[in-house]
């Protein structure tokens, strides 16, 4: 049986690994759309799939969630997971961002600050080069997770 | 930087990369690919999603590479696994869970690779929803 704070690691793995999946789904079809076809039709083929519901069937119409929809609920999830997860730590005597753990926890909220801009954007202007930003962002912070070490 | 860490670096990005992929594709972007029209529109992104083809064995390599030199530098080696005596604890007992289902996936890896297996990848997403799992309770330590 899980504790609450295996079971808040857990959900937080599972929410990143969704995440990092859609932004994985762009990067490819931005490569993809990239050396098959010309700008113009890139952009009007990254505009269909984030027109795309979810699920496509058995849902009512009215209640499918969007691809970009989709990744703000993964994106929630990491934030009150990571919430949870810091508040874990309290107190803190030092400040949060204070020693080896705060300094990487401010670069992990930083990175994670820097991706829901970029995803915000992508929500509206699905483009080739905001695709590999949100990808490279989200590798870097996985990258910097595994430094996050109380 | 140790090497224990650019190993946990290495280890958790294939990890996310490759069930990202596999979680990602099976579950979202292959259903709703399948139901973007025109059918041709709908078909040719789909072809075009699938062009990166499978993450599965670059992953696992560096996966089981980099889970070999971290358990190594934790003291945990060939013998401890195999006699049973990391039974004895949670956090071995959640290893050993773990092990076990990566062992499966890699036994799924070799029979289906990245064909189309409409049945046993919800067996495969599930051992790696158990690994997550397994994860978060080995990573707590």
């Amino acid at each position: 049986m899980l504790s609450a704070y295996s079971m808040e690691a857990f959900l937080h793995l599972v929410a990143g690994v969704l995440l990092v999946g859609q932004c994985l789904f762009w990067v490819v079809m931005a490569v993809a759309l990239g050396r098959e076809t010309g700008a113009q039709e890139s952009v009007r083929l990254l505009e269909t799939i984030n027109r795309g519901a979810w699920p496509p069937v058995g849902v009512p119409r009215a209640l499918r969630l969007s691809l970009p929809v989709l990744g703000w609920c993964f994106l929630l999830a990491l934030g009150a997971t990571g919430g949870l997860l810091v508040a874990r730590h309290a107190p803190f005597p030092d400040g949060l961002f204070a020693g080896h753990f705060g300094h990487v926890l401010a670069a992990k909220m930083a990175l994670f600050c820097l991706l829901l801009v970029g995803h915000a954007i992508a929500t509206f202007r699905p483009r080739r080069g905001i695709a590999f930003v949100n990808g490279a962002l989200a590798l870097l912070i996985v990258g910097v997770s595994a430094l996050l070490r109380h | 930087m140790s090497l224990y860490r650019v190993c946990l670096v290495l280890h958790l990005a294939a990890a996310f990369l490759w069930l990202g992929h596999m979680f990602f594709w099976s579950v979202f972007a292959g259903p709703v690919l399948k139901k973007i029209g025109p059918p041709e529109t709908g078909a040719r992104l789909r072809a075009l999603s699938l062009r990166m083809g499978g993450l599965g064995w670059p992953a696992l390599t560096v996966l089981v590479a980099t889970g070999i030199v971290m358990l190594g530098v934790r003291g945990i080696g060939v013998e401890a696994l195999v006699s049973g005596q990391l039974l004895a604890t949670r956090f071995g007992r959640a290893l050993s869970l773990k092990l076990a289902l990566v062992l499966a996936m890699i036994a799924y890896q070799a029979v289906f690779g990245h064909r189309s297996a409409p049945r046993a990848i919800y067996l495969n997403m599930l051992a790696a929803l158990l690994v997550l799992g397994a994860s978060a309770i080995v990573a707590g330590r």
